[in-house]
Formats: C-alpha cells, sequence, structure tokens
C-alpha cells in the first residue's frame, strides 16, 4: 500500500525539503530499499524541486507545457477565454532517478508562481488529494514538501497524507512552532472530520550535541510529546556541513563521500525508524 | 541401475526448495500443469541461457588482451550503426567529454539503473562501462547516449538567479517561460 506523509512544521528552515530529498533517496536507492517514491513539492520556493533537478533540467520543466504544482491547483479557474484546463496528473511527474531494481524517485515539481494561487484558496484544497489518488498505485511512498507558512496548501496535504511528519530544529523559537503545528492540525480535524491525519513523529534536526541550551529545548519537545502522546523519533539527525554540501550538489548524504560514515549511518538509522512508524 | 545424476538434480532442487519455499514450488508446479504455458517457459529459459553464452562469449573476447575498440569494431562489424554508437560513446569518455570524474560515472550508471561500477580508476571505469554498453540493445545503448549528452547540470546561484529573475508576473496556468524571450 502506498504511504502518503506531509514533512510539514510552520517554522521556516527547520529541515522539511533536506529531509524530504534525502528519505526519498535513501528508500529509492539505500541498501535494498527500490522504492518507488514520489517527491511532491508544495511550496513556491522550490527548494525540493532544487534539489532533485539543477537549472537545465529545471529549465526544460518548466517550458515542456506539462503541469506542474502549479497547474494542479489552478485547474479550475478560468482563463480570459473562459476555458478551464484539466489536467493529466501523471503528465505532471518528471523522472529524476531510475534506480536498478525498479527503484525511483519521481517529481512534481513546483514554481515561484504557486504563490498566486494563494491569492484565490477557494475549493482548491482538495486538488491535490484528487491528483494524489490517480496515481498513487505507481508508488511505495509519496513524500510532501510543505512551505512553512500555513495556507491553503496546508490544508490540501493533510487532505492528501496518512501521515506527517515534523522536523523539530532544537531551538528555542523552533519548538514553539510545534504547539502551533499541532493546533493547525486541530482546526483540520474540526473541519474535515471525516478526514484521518496521523502525526507519524517528531524527528529532532540538525542537532549538534553539545550546547545546554539544545538539551533544554529537546527536553522540553520529548516531555510535551510524552504528555500529549506524540512519538518523537529516538534517533536524532546530527548537523553536518554535509546536508547543505550535498543540496548543491544534488546529492543524497549517504553519496556526499565528506560525510564522514557516521553522520550518513545516523541518517539511516531515522530513515529505518521511520519506515517502522509508517510501515513500508 | 546407477541414479547418481538423478540424485544430484535432487540435491540441487533441494536447495532451491529451502531458498525459494515450498509454496512456490508448488504453484510453479502448478503453473506447468498447462502445457502451452510449459512450452513458453521453456523457451524463455532456452533464449536466457542462449543469451548469458553470448554475453560470457563477448566477455572471453574481451579479455583476450585486445584493446577495446578493436573489440567493439570486431563483435559489430555486422552492425556499422551499433558500432558507431559504441566507439562514440568510448571515446567521448577517453576524451574526458563525459563523465569526467570517476564518482560521475559511477553516479549516472546508479541513477539510470545500469550495472553498478565496481573499478577504483577512472580508466578500468571506462572499460567497465563500455562493456555494460555492450551488452544493451542497440536503442538501450541511443538512450543511454542521449542521457550523455545532455548538457552537464547547472547548479549555480547564477543559474537558478536567471530562471528565478526572468519570470513574467501573473501568467495563466500552463503558459510557459517560452513567451519571455
Ligand atoms: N542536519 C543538518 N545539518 C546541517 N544543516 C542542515 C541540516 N538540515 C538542514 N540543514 C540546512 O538548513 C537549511 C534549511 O534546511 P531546509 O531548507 O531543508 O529547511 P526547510 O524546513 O525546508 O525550510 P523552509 O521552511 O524554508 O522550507 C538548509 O541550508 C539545509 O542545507
Ligand atoms: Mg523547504
Amino acid at each position: 500500500m502506498t504511504q502518503t506523509i506531509s514533512l510539514i512544521n510552520m517554522k521556516g528552515g527547520v529541515g522539511k525539503s533536506t529531509l524530504t530529498v534525502n528519505l526519498a533517496w535513501h528508500f529509492a536507492a539505500y541498501s535494498n530499499w527500490s522504492k518507488r517514491v514520489l517527491v511532491v513539492d508544495l511550496d513556491p520556493q522550490f527548494n525540493a524541486s532544487q534539489y532533485l533537478v539543477g537549472v537545465h533540467k529545471y529549465m526544460n520543466i518548466i517550458n515542456d507545457n506539462r503541469p506542474t504544482i502549479w497547474e494542479i491547483f489552478e485547474q479550475h479557474t478560468r482563463t480570459p477565454a473562459g476555458k478551464t484546463q484539466k489536467i493529466t496528473p501523471a503528465e505532471s511527474v518528471r523522472s529524476v532517478a531510475r534506480v536498478r531494481h525498479g527503484g525511483k524517485i519521481d517529481l512534481i515539481p513546483s514554481r515561484l508562481e504557486l504563490s498566486l494561487s494563494l491569492r484565490n484558496p477557494g475549493q482548491k484544497e482538495y486538488l491535490l488529494q484528487k491528483t494524489i489518488t490517480k496515481i498513487k498505485d505507481n508508488y511505495d511512498l509519496i513524500l510532501i514538501d510543505c512551505a512553512p507558512t500555513e495556507s491553503v496548501l496546508t490544508t490540501a496535504a493533510y487532505l492528501a497524507s496518512d501521515f506527517i511528519l515534523v522536523p523539530v530544529k532544537p531551538e528555542y523559537l523552533s519548538t514553539i512552532g510545534l504547539p502551533l503545528l499541532v493546533n493547525s492540525m486541530r482546526d483540520f480535524h474540526e473541519q474535515y472530520e471525516e478526514h484521518n491525519i496521523n502525526l507519524c513523529g517528531i524527528v529532532f534536526n540538525a542537532v549538534t550535541y553539545y550546547s545546554p541550551e539544545e538539551m533544554k529545548s529537546k527536553n522540553e519537545v520529548i516531555t510535551l510529546s510524552k504528555n500529549n502522546g506524540w512519538y518523537y523519533f529516538r534517533n536524532e539527525i546530527p548537523y553536518s556541513r554535509s546536508y547543505p554540501k550535498g543540496a548543491r550538489e544534488g546529492q543524497p548524504i549517504f553519496r556526499t563521500s565528506y560525510a564522514r560514515t557516521e553522520q550518513a549511518l545516523k541518517f539511516a538509522l531515522f530513515a529505518e525508524e521511520f519506515a517502522g512508524r509508517i510501515g513500508i | 541401475m546407477n541414479y547418481n545424476k538423478e540424485y544430484e538434480l535432487l540435491k540441487d532442487l533441494a536447495k532451491l526448495l529451502q531458498k525459494h519455499g515450498p509454496e512456490s514450488f508448488k504453484s510453479l508446479a502448478l503453473l506447468f500443469s498447462d502445457k502451452e504455458l510449459a512450452e513458453t517457459i521453456s523457451n524463455i529459459l532456452f533464449e536466457v541461457h542462449h543469451h548469458s553464452e553470448l554475453i560470457k562469449k563477448t566477455q572471453k573476447k574481451l579479455s583476450k588482451n585486445k584493446t577495446l575498440r578493436s573489440s567493439i569494431i570486431e563483435l559489430n562489424k555486422d552492425d556499422p550503426e551499433r558500432t558507431n554508437l559504441l566507439l562514440s560513446i568510448y571515446d567521448k569518455l577517453e576524451e574526458n567529454k563525459y563523465l569526467p570524474t570517476l564518482k560521475q560515472i559511477r553516479l549516472f550508471c546508479e541513477d539510470n539503473a545500469l550495472k553498478p561500477i565496481s573499478a577504483r580508476s577512472r580508466k578500468s571505469a571506462i572499460n567497465q562501462f563500455v562493456k555494460v554498453m555492450m551488452e544493451l540493445s542497440s536503442s538501450d545503448i541511443s538512450s543511454v547516449k542521449k542521457l550523455l549528452d545532455e548538457k552537464p547540470e547547472d547548479r549555480t546561484l547564477d543559474g537558478w538567479s536567471s530562471i528565478i529573475l526572468n519570470r513574467k508576473e501573473d501568467k495563466m496556468p500552463n503558459q510557459t517561460l517560452k513567451a519571455d524571450k
């Protein structure tokens, strides 16, 4: 069964895009996973797209007349000529990597214009879910990289997902993003009662292990999680310069030779724990 | 009567039974009760065997101390188009026009579901890569060549800036940046 997971946190820069792309690579190409993974870039900043493809390929994407995530959200918008532009979901999917034994990474890319969609949010929240339903059989895992601000896109992500994965940096302001997020999930539950989303867990990202402030933030989050019955991942992701460097090169952590094996291994341990949580 | 051979076969089967589980054996036996299917499978097996023999032969020939270049020419003498395709890939690799580092050769194979490269130097990786190509169908080689011919990716800030800053405001869906130029 396909599992769809949104990486969400209303706090910016906590590692949503970094984890999305590294998880995609992990399950497509690391060890013997060979999973079919789809990454959905749901952020007008299009960081996940930038990470997964380079400038030339991205240029082709926005010029090839095939839909991106923007067109998916605008398919019911009337053009000046009075037409609506129904899209074929499969056409929005671009191939990023084909790995041996059937593993692959595909991408529904984003573009800056997606931010324009937010100006007219009416009735758009179901469009992503509808699109994904039509193509999900081609995948084992679908990862949605969300934008850091709450909008119709967040609702769309909730509606399309089985699970929410929440990266948190163990820093004071970043941890306050957590109750904000849970609040947003509650609001969602009230409005869309029929739809069930599960908090897959909270993962600490960019942990340095040496500041007392960091320890304090971490402990606070753990206590909060325990009190509310939220799962937090026992495997944390350490701070490593290899993450930004990998992004620049378009490579996952396990392929960056300068990542000390230990760091790549720690990510792999987290990914395995994640797999157990979502049942893949 | 001596049943040595049959005994050996049984021993092999027992090993396979352990590997694949009794359920797969039972369902396979059931499949074989369909005569037509049994025939198709045995034909496929024969083809696979034949193909792997061919590959072995190719590899043997290649290892006979000949240069890879002359082997490409010799093995494909009935198909000049294929020869050209392979030679052009080989030459461009040698001239550093394709995949200029060992790491790039490795990742290219990984990302395109080609046989993994184990070589530790770029030179032997090229040989390995071309040998992998020689086992592919001509149309597969063409598709690989198409990928190799793609411009090397640009991930510079400058590249992204030109995409981001050239965009036109308030376009309707499905219009593309082409109109900007
Ligand atoms: N474990 C880590 N160690 C070091 N740097 C990291 C780590 N995780 C992420 N980063 C870096 O932190 C920055 C922010 O990460 P990322 O873009 O993934 O966050 P985000 O949550 O997607 O941000 P946004 O909210 O803007 O979408 C990036 O430069 C990334 O390379
Ligand atoms: Mg991001």
